[in-house]
């Protein structure tokens, strides 16, 4: 899709926003709908909303990087940490202070685990990001002084604006979120329709080629890791002040897991695939741990194994490829 | 001008030598053919020149600087380009995007992040004329590995091409094309300007006598002979190295 | 006891466990091509079906042991023949099916046996202390050092004197070629893969004897499982020993210099080891 000759170019602008259609309507029900709903319906969509946040900045690194990491948590983790040290420990709770400490951290570890994880290859770079996420891990758990340990850290109240004579509500704290998942939507579209992300996608599909094109491939991957780093802390951020609480379990290789399901749900390398797949693991793990306080996570252990074995293209996809057939249909 | 230059280069995995003590320079604006047998170390050779693979001994300068060890990516950033004897394309990727990719390839512009790639009309018109060339612009939008075999083999020498290169290493070009899909690299191959400079490997030898004005032969991994077409064609060493080959085909069809 | 020997002993045993954890993993790895992110679940499984023969139901501990490495292998062939097989050769989807199963066999586990911790059981024979030079140490140690140089002998053997361990060498290193030569890569695969499972879950209740087993085992297990790995490199014998060794000797001394750090000497070793040679010491370049 180069630069053709325009046919009627009112035409083609309302062409785009009828391809865009999905996308405004959902828009439109998360910005009006949701908040007419119960509290415990907000609350599970500002979880989805964040969740969906920390899957787009995976599907970055393994969809368009082609880079397989099992410790993509830890910089979740530990940017939740970092806000929630921040708010329990030195009662700092101005939500811009939080989100500053949290990202930067989430990006410092990040480059520092790209730098030791981008070393080797092939299984061996996975091996080491399992091992990279499990440190922090243990770390959590060790320092006890700092991270409470293994009860985790909690009493996180909802941060402040810094607005005086503003209260938070947990609806307030949703809408928050939404901006905040509409930035980072944004943000990561711009990537990887850009240059960069392009880039990206050819030292995944090609990195031999890539060198010899005249890239340097190590420095595209290395990035890709920590701006992926970054906008899982975001999320963790977000996460820990609507929790209340951040355990180490949250830095740790099954909550990688956890969002990695998300991806490959939604389907691999597509930014809105993740977003979907978050949406859907998210409902099935709420629902699911009504059905059964106990036996939920044997569910969730059928569902992953059922989309790897049944759906690994990704409902997300799935969808998409529906509306693109509809829109043909119509001859849009 | 000395443009490249090799210096007793050999290339050793485990106990074979690929390539032994090969030497040789090349002068702007040439077209080097390297002919040779089976296994004669031909690719390797090429390996070695663009960096895939580290030389065992010996040294690489090219316009004058060592690059022998010197990383694939930075080598091409000095000029060089290569296409691979096995198509090494992005195959689940677009021939438009494969054709992007290899012109940003030298320019900083590849870590832009925040405009999309499709406002970059100069890129967009450079392959439009590249992909022209070998009438891949009507499929630009196909998937690469639904292509077949001779298109794609067009795609990698489009790519070699696209960072107009000082240095340009074609690995078997007409390799398994027909003899029109042939025709079609010889023109694209023939109507590159003279400041550029072709390394060839080749079994056609109607591309090697039309397009070279020197060739190299190389045999078990040894340069036994080096001159203008004519020379070679009148060595005798060449010509019983390939008259074995002839003769030991002949007797298998004899039998 | 002398500080070092009682260390080197620790670092001996300890290395033992490892050794036969890791082994298994490697072998599946080393065939199949898949990282069995489950393989510490199996070995968790292990313990608990030992624990349940041997203690639940006073039956013998080596029984025990046996019903564990068996309960492990079963399962692993129900993924392979259920799962794995039908997924062939798409690795980075077999490695993502093993977290399925990790959530699964752990949570299994924990409504079977509950959440709690269980205590180290051992057979009545090994319990006790052997005189060593002067000094008493566990004879269940030295049981479980015994046992790691007995497997390690055997899978030595199996792996470089054997046709099955050639076959199992050459479907390592070349697929296409052993399967032109005739070798039935789908069976070797799935011996493999049993083969490696039972260790695991042999290795569970061997292991037991001396940290217990308790649900939340399969991944810190697991990160020991790739430790050594990563150290000692993947594909053969002798790489899970040397990581194995080397592990255990840090641990060990980790463990008496720094108690509370130990852990993080572990994760040192593996930074250097990938900084210096990123394939681990006897690792082949992948």
């Amino acid at each position: 899709m180069g630069r053709e000759p325009a046919d009627g170019s009112e035409r083609r602008g309302l062409l785009k926003l009828i391809r865009l259609a999905p996308q405004f309507v959902i828009v439109l029900l998360l910005i009006f709908l949701v908040p007419l709903e119960p509290t415990y319906i907000q609350s599970l969509a500002t979880k989805i909303l964040i969740f969906a946040i920390f899957a787009m900045s995976l599907d970055l690194l393994i969809g368009y990087a082609g880079i397989m990491s099992l410790g993509h948590a830890a910089f979740f983790g530990a940017a939740g940490y970092g806000a929630g040290i921040l708010a329990v420990r030195y009662g700092i709770d101005n939500i811009w202070l939080g989100l500053a400490s949290g990202i930067l951290l989430a990006t410092f570890i990040a480059a520092v685990f790209g730098i030791i994880a981008l070393q080797a290859r092939g299984i061996y770079s996975i091996l080491i990001t399992f091992a990279l996420g499990q440190l922090l891990h243990s770390l959590a758990t060790k320092w006890r002084s700092v991270t409470n340990g293994d009860y985790g850290l909690w009493g996180i109240p909802l941060p402040a604006l810094g607005l005086s004579g503003f209260e938070w509500n947990g609806t307030y704290y949703y809408y928050f979120v939404f901006l905040a998942f509409l930035v980072c939507y944004l943000c990561l579209y711009r990537l990887v329709k850009s240059p960069f992300g392009k880039s990206l996608q050819g030292v995944r599909e090609g990195e031999s080629r890539m060198r010899a094109l005249g890239y340097n491939t190590w420095l595209f991957k290395y990035v890709a890791f920590v701006i992926a780093g970054m906008f899982a802390g975001v999320a963790g951020v977000l996460f820990a002040y609507h929790s209340g609480i951040i355990t180490p379990g949250d830095l740790a290789v099954m909550n990688s897991g956890f969002v990695m399901l998300m991806v490959i749900a939604g389907g691999i390398g597509t930014i809105y695939g993740a977003v979907i797949g978050a949406a859907l693991i998210i409902t099935i793990q709420y629902y699911a741990s009504i059905l059964t306080a106990d036996r939920w996570p044997l569910i969730l252990g059928g569902v992953f194994v059922l989309t790897i074995m049944y759906a690994r293209a990704g409902v997300g996809v799935y969808f998409y490829s529906l509306w693109k057939r509809v829109l043909e249909g119509w001859k849009f | 001008m000395e443009v490249l230059k090799v210096e007793g280069l050999s290339k050793r995995f485990g106990g074979v030598y690929s390539l032994e003590d090969v030497s040789f320079s090349v002068s702007g604006g040439e077209r080097l053919a390297i002919i040779g047998p089976n296994g004669a170390g031909k690719t390797t050779l090429f390996n070695v020149l663009a960096g895939q693979l580290s030389a065992t001994r010996g040294r690489v300068y090219l316009f004058g600087q060592e690059i022998t060890n010197l990383a694939p990516n930075r080598r091409a950033r000095l000029g060089m380009a290569r296409s691979f004897q096995i198509s090494n394309l992005f195959f689940n990727l677009t021939v438009l995007d494969n054709t992007l990719l290899a012109i940003q390839g030298r320019r900083a512009r590849s870590f832009q992040m925040f405009r999309s790639i499709e406002t970059y009309g100069d890129m967009f018109a450079k392959a439009k004329k590249l992909l022209s060339t070998t009438d891949l612009w009507e499929k630009r939008n196909d998937l690469v590995r639904n292509m077949s075999h001779g298109e794609q083999r067009n795609l990698e020498i489009v790519l070699s091409l696209a960072s107009e290169p000082k240095v340009l290493l074609l690995d078997e070009p007409t390799a398994g094309l027909t003899e029109a899909e042939s025709a079609n690299i010889f023109k694209v191959v023939s109507g590159l300007g003279w400041d550029n400079t072709l390394l060839f490997v080749a079994h056609d030898m109607d591309l090697v006598l039309n397009v070279a004005n020197r060739i190299i032969v190389l045999h078990y991994g040894h340069m036994i002979a080096e001159g203008t077409p004519e020379e070679i064609q009148a060595n005798p060493k060449v010509k019983e190295v390939y008259m074995g080959i002839k003769e030991l085909a002949a007797d298998a069809e004899a039998h | 006891m002398n500080m070092v020997l009682l260390n080197i002993l620790n670092a001996i045993s300890y290395g033992a466990i490892l050794f036969l954890l890791a082994s298994g993993f490697s072998l599946i790895f080393g065939v199949m091509g898949v990282l069995n992110l489950s393989h510490g679940a199996l070995y968790m499984v292990g313990a608990y079906i030992g624990w349940t023969t041997a203690v639940a139901h006073g039956i013998s501990f080596w029984l025990g042991a046996l019903a564990g490495g068996l309960v492990a292998g079963l399962i692993s062939l129900i993924m392979e023949a259920g799962f794995f097989r039908r997924l062939y050769k798409q690795l980075n989807e077999q490695m993502l099916l093993t977290f399925g199963f990790v959530y699964i066999l752990d949570n299994l586990a924990k409504w079977i046996w509950g959440p709690s911790y269980r205590a180290p059981f051992t057979s009545p024979a090994l319990s006790g202390s052997f005189t060593i030079l002067g000094s008493r140490y566990p004879t269940v140690r030295i049981a479980i050092i015994f046992i790691g140089i007995v497997i390690a002998v055997g899978l030595w053997w199996l792996q470089d004197k054997t046709r099955a361990g050639a076959m199992i060498r050459a479907g390592m290193d070349d697929r296409e070629t052993a399967v032109a030569l005739g070798i039935n890569l789908p069976l070797v695969a799935t011996v493999a893969f049993f083969i490696g499972s039972f260790i695991a879950g042999f290795a569970g209740v061997i292991g037991a004897q001396v940290t217990g087993v308790y649900p939340e085992m399969s991944m810190s297990v697991m990160l020991l499982v790739l430790a050594v790995i990563i150290i000692g490199g993947v594909g053969s014998v002798q790489g899970t020993l040397v990581g194995a060794g080397i592990l255990g000797v840090i641990d060990a001394f980790g463990k008496a210099l720094f108690p509370d750090y130990a852990m993080f000497t572990v994760y040192l070793a593996m930074i250097i080891v990938l900084i210096v040679k990123p394939s681990g010491i006897l690792g082949r370049q992948v």
